[in-house]
């Protein structure tokens, strides 16, 4: 084990994943989950693990119906203290969650969730260049549908 | 650096004197000064000289980054005024710092394409590439990124070694696995021989010194304390944009 890495030395970009999970240790619970979130998908393994913890979401959902339907399944894996604690379930059932919601406004533009557009920009924004391919297109595809949403009213 | 005096029970609050440590080593004399230079070199060479080389302000002065800041600093810091003009500044010293560097490598562009014009005419416009200009989103980027990676290894070691100082370099490890590796603490315990709360207590006293130790390092810069919380979030922002 490397208890002593030098941040800047290693060009692989396992260093920044290293001090983005020493950040989350140093908030501790003041640690935002969406860090959390990062944290975990950059870490070395960390495309291994959100292709897995993905993977769970087949078959696609075509229906906006069905993308609720797959919020709510991701949602009832989420307890907020395991979350902000960095529990690696709860921190998988949040991708899920984020990626529901990247998905449904994908596919027609359809808010699916409460929270402000501008957190749910951030986490797309963040955890979006951090997942395979196929998911970074979807996470592409609702930033712009978000961008163009004027009519929050569409929120369900 | 910490308040901290049982690492179990670390302090949340900084005694207000380390708002102001740069300040107060410059009113000590020569002594003050030279310590109060050491802390800016050790904690700034490397952010600046990664700066210098990713946005190839070093290659327009044709100096290797490393020298390059080496000179900046043996230039500027010679002149005991030089960090007291930064404390009126209203600038965080690390942005004090680089576009003292900026100004610096404009200096050194001018002696150059001064010498070279003795040489011939039209030499000194045609030698030196391009000026880089210190403005632009992705320059800034760059520095604060190398900023926060080099504010967290000062803070790592900091910790490290005072946990060495106490014997207690296990306690260290014990933090890493759990945090970084991702190991539970009960298998941490394990190999340690500690029950999962013994552990769980451990790791929660290292992550505060960590976090001591950054914030006396971002006070050190400038911060005040209110704002270090933000701060440390646009760390973690800069970090964000990394492709694994």
């Amino acid at each position: 084990m490397k208890f002593d890495p030098d941040l800047h030395r290693d060009d692989s970009g396992a260093s920044p994943a290293v001090a983005m999970l020493l950040f989350c240790a140093i908030l501790g619970p003041n640690a935002h989950p969406i860090d959390r979130l990062a944290a975990r998908c950059a870490a070395s393994d960390g495309t291994l693990w959100s292709r897995q913890v993905l993977a769970a979401f087949v078959p696609d959902p075509n229906s906006v119906d069905s993308w609720i339907t797959w919020k709510e399944m991701a949602k009832a894996g989420i307890r907020e203290s395991d979350l902000h604690a960095g529990d690696p379930l709860a921190l998988a059932a949040f991708l899920q969650y984020l990626c529901a919601i990247a998905g449904s406004l994908a596919f027609d533009g359809t808010v699916i969730t409460k929270t402000s557009v501008v957190e749910i920009r951030r986490a797309l924004n963040v955890i979006g260049p951090l997942i395979e391919a196929r998911w970074q297109d979807i996470f592409c595809r609702a930033i712009v549908r978000l961008d163009q949403i004027k009519d929050i009213g569409l929120t369900k | 650096m910490s308040a901290t005096s049982d690492p179990l029970t670390p302090s949340r609050s900084f005694p207000e004197t380390q708002t102001i440590w740069i300040s107060d080593r410059l009113s000590e004399g020569e002594a003050g000064i030279m310590l109060a230079n050491g802390y800016v070199m050790e904690s700034y060479v490397r952010p600046l000289s990664i700066y210098c080389s990713k946005i190839g302000l070093a290659r327009s002065v044709r100096i290797d980054a490393d020298d390059l800041v080496h000179g900046f600093f043996a230039n500027r810091l010679s002149n005991s005024e030089y960090l007291k003009s930064w404390l009126t500044s209203g600038l965080r010293l690390r942005q004090w710092l680089r576009n003292g560097l900026h100004f610096y490598v404009h200096e050194l562009r001018r002696q150059n394409a001064a010498q070279l014009g003795k040489l011939g005419p039209h030499i000194g416009d045609q030698a030196l590439p391009e000026e880089v200009p210190s403005e632009g989103a992705a320059h800034d980027h760059e520095f604060e990124r190398a900023w926060a990676l080099a504010a967290l290894d000062l803070a790592m070691k900091e910790t490290k070694e005072g946990l060495e100082k106490r014997n207690r370099r296990d306690e260290w490890e014990m933090f890493w696995s759990h945090h970084v590796e991702g190991v539970p603490h009960a298998i941490v315990g394990e190999r340690f021989q500690l029950s999962t709360a013994q552990v769980a207590q451990r790791t929660f006293a290292v992550g505060a010194q960590l976090r001591d130790a950054l914030y006396g390092i971002l006070r050190k810069d400038g911060a005040l304390g209110s704002e270090i919380d933000v701060e440390i979030r646009s760390m973690m922002e800069v970090l964000h944009e990394i492709r694994p």
